[in-house]
């Protein structure tokens, strides 16, 4: 068996102000047609490459929920995203696993990303 | 020589040079931290020589005169960063809650001061640094961003310098904190005329006199600090700059044992194998592969 992520879905109350920040914000392109979950508003946003997928689900008793996402520079897309409007909640942080700093959407997900880095000398 | 120069408005300077040779003197503009990429590079700044690595970078304080030279057939890298006063002051300000919390929650402490030495070029800076680099090589002029990348570059010395002055300084065994902090200085000059001579041959009678502390007293004390003796701790910098060539030239074992000072290659295989638990010509492969 092998396993593993296709789309993390996002719940939002709002399909389209959800489409917006993800591309224009997060510089997602691509949007695809979907029917996997039993929501008569959803759709699949992805970079170009495909490598990230959110399937956005629009519900009306959404939770808020957090996602991880994966940077080879945080201070480099910190700066990014804070230039295309994004309001993080805390300035890159650093911890155990490398460094890290969170920001949420219109929705209240909240969206972590880090830039996770060895400490152990080679 | 190939030379990239940004000053940027607040006054911060980035540098990277690429050259073979280079004897000039200089005085530091603002408070500079200098990163040798390839090669190494030999800093005197008074009676001090100050070798940079791959594996160190050097600290050197505002006004102070140095010379910095480079001789070597393959260009050497070098990569500098001038802070400007304001900016350190301003960083100072806007950061003094973090820095109250690196400095163990004292508030009545004054920010690091900047200590003129050699320091390991490992963790978060090496990140930040070479993030920062990157940026430049691929042609990206946005100061907003460069100065986020300083910012960090500040917040990460002061992280070291709390690791590598005031942690070390709090091992001595001294009542007084003044003379704790003293003690480790010379120390710092003792760990950093081992560092920029590692590949020569000198005596404990050499860096007790270039630290002024006596014999007796660099032996106990440097052992506090740093955790082994200055004979252990240069053996350690040999073994590691030997282990940087062989990932990093294509140096046969044996001229690596001499490049980085050891005489006999059979203690130097001994010696490897008992830090690294793995063989230089083993680790040599494994590396090629």
């Amino acid at each position: 068996m092998s396993l593993s992520i296709k789309y993390v879905p996002i719940s939002v109350t709002k399909l389209e102000t959800a489409v917006a920040f993800f591309k224009e914000k997060l510089g997602l392109e691509q949007t695809e047609a979907a029917t996997l979950f039993q929501s008569k508003k959803q759709l699949i946003v992805k970079s170009l490459s495909g490598d990230t997928s959110f399937l956005l689900v629009e519900s009306s008793q959404q939770t808020p929920g957090k996602i991880v996402l994966k940077t080879d520079d945080c201070i480099k897309d910190y700066h990014l995203l804070r230039e295309r409007g994004v309001v993080f909640q805390s300035q890159p942080n650093y911890l155990d696993e490398g460094l890290s700093a969170s920001f949420c959407d219109p929705f209240g997900n909240q969206y972590i990303l880090l830039e996770e880095r060895s400490y152990v000398e080679d | 020589m190939l030379r990239y120069t940004n000053e940027l408005s607040n006054k911060n300077k980035l540098q990277l040079e690429s050259t073979c040779e280079t004897s000039h003197e200089k005085e530091a503009e603002g408070q500079i931290f200098k990163w040798v990429l390839s090669g190494h590079q030999e800093c005197a700044v008074g009676n001090r020589i100050l070798s940079a690595h791959p594996d160190s970078f050097l600290i050197l304080n505002q006004g102070s005169k140095y010379i910095e030279k480079i001789d070597s057939i393959a260009p050497v890298n070098t990569f500098t960063i001038t802070f400007s006063q304001p900016f350190i002051t301003d960083f100072n300000h806007s950061y003094q809650c973090t820095l109250n919390e690196l400095l163990n929650n004292d508030h009545n402490e004054s920010p690091p001061h900047f200590l003129e030495a050699i320091y390991p070029f490992i963790g978060d800076m090496r990140y930040t640094v070479m993030h920062l680099k990157e940026q430049i090589d691929q042609g990206v002029s946005d100061e907003l961003l460069f100065n986020e990348y300083l910012n960090h570059c500040l917040l990460n010395y002061y992280k070291l310098y709390k690791k590598e002055v005031l942690a070390r300084a709090d091992k001595l065994s001294f009542a007084k904190s003044k003379t704790r902090i003293e003690v480790l200085k010379r120390l710092s000059v003792a760990k950093d005329y081992i560092v920029s001579n590692y590949n020569k041959s000198f005596s404990l009678e050499d860096v007790a006199s270039a630290s002024c502390l006596s014999v007796n007293h660099l032996l106990r004390t440097f052992k506090e600090a740093y955790g082994y003796s200055p004979h252990q701790y240069l053996t350690n910098i040999r073994l590691s700059r030997a282990k940087y060539l062989m990932r990093t030239s294509s140096f046969h074992v044996n001229e690596i044992v001499t490049l980085v000072g050891f005489e006999c290659p059979s203690s130097f295989i001994r010696l490897f194998k008992t830090k690294f638990q793995v063989t230089p010509i083993r680790y040599k492969k494994m590396r090629l592969n």
